[in-house]
């Protein structure tokens, strides 16, 4: 690790320590958006980490953007962080200049053509209607992913110019529905990322989330596991909570390992969905054997609002299905190992 | 409000306290692109695995790196220099890297080669005799061992001793030019075809720690005084014995080590023991077989479980260049290797129990069916996965114990 990003992760903590209370996250789940926590981060450059100081990143690579991630997960930060990176790295990729403010994407799976962009003299109109766009509703600008006559392309614009109607996740995150009829675009730009692309970088964008959930889940558990008194001794004394505790560890050891290597790949490779899936896929089963043990541990106090773990096991919850949960990617997975035959799967594990 | 400070009833908090986390793996994940040597070298492995398998020197099985003992294939690594490979050259060793060695141990378990006979001298004996061994020692059997030649047993667990190893009772006392070695010792695999066994044994009684007094002792099987007795586990299959040491006489120059520092010689071993990727390849074989059998269109519920299952071990496969890694940096993994192990037996057994539930099958240790001969090692060998080398529940313990201190 290096120290960049050793200062960067010191950074986002100490953000998210600060500005991110379980207040902010109540009034979050409760439809507030959290402008001073936007406000501070963005003042902090951690949202322009790995994007191209060409189009007003700030440099650096992927794992930087990743490890404001990991730490935005363990603080359960209601922000479309991770949709304002990949957003970004879609903008980027096709040549347009980074916007400021919190962004998102709005797309169909495997399907580009989520919106219709035609010419209309000089300008072009922009039709079609996503759903479970996360955050669309607080996004500044919202990168649409569409079809034109001439290909995959994108624009970038205001989703107050569509239609919004709000939902959303289990956790209570925006996963708004919004429509756009005829709406007037000044400029489409050409896709320069497959969809195939950007569909795997959301993943791993959750998947590493998620692995910060889990991460502050551990941490949170072994300490409250120190502290309650039962039976005169903390309960972290009895073997059957020790055994509870290092089969959490262990799931979330798994997890990072996994993810950890996706990234190392992503950032290597173009071609790094394999990586991906399997990180999606390990990440997304840890969740739920990690969030009942949390759970379990926690007793009563940890099933009530007020103590704040739900906001981490909600959002390990519904991230896990996001982007593509473990049995849709493990079947991505088992055809691509199947084609391949029996004799290429250890080439395949040790590529 | 301040980093640590919690309101009444916890309402005012952030939701997390520690800026680096409870991080197990402190290493930072190894460059994922190995030096081109350490590919040429996987792909002579392969050659020379492909070559075996075509001449019908051996079939690949379940478990072969525990009971699968040949000689000959022990020499035949140890001609190609794939033995001893990090040792020093004066010790017969080859000074290659610990990413060489394990890319060549990884593609023989993934290959289910008959590697039993050096595995323990190769992984766990040799390391330690280069770490605790005077130069006698070295001389006298490392050259041996990374020849093929020389084999080992592992002389830890008694009968009323087994995860509470500091409860051996096998002794030894004090007599001119060595010492007098009475007691037992249990689940020796392969005790009754190796030449010598690496006995912990108690030189001195156990005070307040119990853990001071023990020492470690090179015993030759063919001494006078020594005698096994097989164990024979439920699939029928021969390779633990009991060995018993009837007032066996160690020289001085057979003790390891230090005297009464046994203890922590021997949890050096255990971590060599534990930290390969013999811990979640044992029924590797089984998982290509079932590959083979579903073909390359399975239906939805295979492709989905075969995906869940690569998933897991690719995973398990960098946690376990990981334990290497700090293996490799001078770290004891202990931790690490504890939760690797926990996690990697799990999915051994998982292999089996998904691979019966996605194909019909009768298994048999003698089908003529790869599957069904596969699925019957590997079902009657599982129970053992979680046992042998540290069971899970012990191995748990480490991990909690960990978690409190950080």
């Amino acid at each position: 690790m290096s120290d960049i990003q050793d200062l960067i992760i010191q950074t986002a903590t100490q953000v998210f320590e600060d500005h991110c209370t379980t207040e902010t996250l109540r009034l979050a789940e409760g439809g507030v958006w959290p402008a001073e926590l936007w406000a501070v981060l963005e003042q902090t450059g951690l949202p322009l980490a790995s994007l191209p100081e060409t189009v007003g990143g700030s440099g650096g690579s992927l794992s930087d953007a990743l490890a404001v991630l990991r730490i935005a997960g363990q603080f359960a930060v209601p922000l479309p962080l991770a949709e304002t990176y990949l957003a970004s790295w879609i903008l980027a990729a096709s040549g347009v200049a980074l916007p400021s403010g919190p962004l998102t994407v709005a797309f169909t799976r495997g399907d580009t053509a989520a919106f219709q962009f035609r010419r209309r003299a000089s300008t072009w109109k922009m039709t079609g209607i996503a759903s479970r766009v996360s955050w669309a509703r607080h996004a500044r600008q919202l990168v649409a992913l569409g079809q034109s006559e001439d290909g995959p392309c994108l624009a970038l614009l205001a989703p107050g110019r569509g239609t919004i109607s709000p939902d959303q996740n289990l956790a209570g995150e925006p996963r708004d529905t919004i429509s756009f009829a005829d709406v007037e675009v000044t400029e489409v730009v050409p896709l320069a990322v497959t969809p195939d692309w950007i569909w795997s970088r959301a993943a791993l964008t959750r998947s590493v989330l998620m692995v910060g959930a889990l991460e502050g889940m551990l941490q949170r558990t072994v300490r409250y596991a120190s502290e309650r008194v039962q039976f005169g001794r903390p309960i972290s004394r009895f073997q059957a909570i020790q055994q509870q505790l290092a089969l959490l560890a262990g799931e979330v050891a798994a997890s990072r390992t996994s993810v950890e290597a996706a990234a190392l790949i992503a950032e290597q490779e173009d071609e790094a969905t394999a990586a991906i899936a399997i990180a999606k896929i390990r990440v997304g089963e840890a969740a739920g054997q990690a969030a009942a043990i949390a759970h379990q541990v926690h007793g009563a106090m940890g099933y009530t609002y007020e103590y704040p773990l739900h906001f981490l096991t909600k959002r390990l919850w519904t991230w896990r299905d996001e982007s593509g949960s473990e049995s849709e990617w493990a079947r991505w997975l088992g055809q691509h190992i199947a084609a391949q035959g029996a004799e290429a799967l250890w080439p395949f594990l040790t590529t | 409000m301040k980093q640590g400070q919690v309101r009444q009833g916890g309402t005012v908090e952030s939701l997390s306290r520690d800026k680096q986390g409870i991080h197990l793996f402190r290493s930072n994940l190894f460059d994922i692109a190995p030096p081109e040597s350490t590919t040429v070298l996987r792909h002579e492995v392969r050659a020379f695995l492909a070559k075996e398998l075509a001449d019908g020197s051996f079939v690949p099985e379940c478990d072969a790196w525990i009971a699968g003992f040949s000689p000959e294939f022990s020499m035949k690594l140890g001609q190609r220099g794939w033995l001893g490979m990090s040792w020093p050259r004066p010790y017969g060793g080859h000074e290659r890297s610990a990413l060489d060695r394990l890319v060549v141990t990884e593609e023989l378990l993934a290959a289910g080669a008959p590697v039993a006979a050096h595995w323990i001298a190769d992984r766990q004996t040799g390391p330690l005799l280069l770490r605790y061994g005077t130069e006698e020692q070295c001389l006298r059997f490392l050259p041996a061992i990374a020849r093929g030649e020389c084999y080992f047993a592992i002389g830890m667990s008694e009968p009323d001793a087994g995860s509470d190893l500091a409860a051996i009772r096998t002794s030894a006392r004090r007599v001119e030019g060595g010492w007098q070695l009475q007691g037992r010792k249990i689940w020796t695999s392969w005790a009754h075809q190796a030449h010598c066994l690496l006995v912990l044994c108690r030189t001195s009684p156990p005070g307040k720690d119990r853990h001071v007094g023990m020492s470690q002792m090179i015993i030759e099987l063919a001494s006078p005084g020594v005698s096994t007795q097989p164990i024979i586990s439920i699939s029928g299959q021969h390779h633990f014995n009991e060995v018993i040491f009837d007032d066996v006489f160690v020289s001085d120059a057979m003790v390891l080590g230090r005297i009464d520092h046994g203890w922590e010689q021997v949890m050096g071993e255990l971590a060599f023991e534990r930290s390969g990727p013999e811990r979640s390849l044992s029924t590797f074989p089984l998982l290509v077989e079932l590959i083979r059998q579903l073909g390359p269109q399975p239906d939805e519920p295979a492709t989905e479980a075969v995906g869940r299952l690569v998933a897991r071990l690719w995973t398990l496969r960098y946690m376990s260049l990981a334990v290497a890694h700090l293996l490799n940096s001078g770290i004891a993994p202990d931790v690490e290797a504890a939760l690797v192990k926990d996690q990697g037996t799990r999915f051994e057994r998982e292999v089996a129990e998904v691979t019966r539930t996605l194909l019909p099958s009768t298994p048999a240790l003698d089908a003529p069916e790869r599957l069904n001969a596969l699925l019957a090692q590997a079902l009657l060998t599982a129970p053992s996965y979680t046992l042998r080398g540290g069971a899970s529940e012990i191995l748990r313990g480490i991990v909690a114990r960990r978690l409190e201190q950080s």
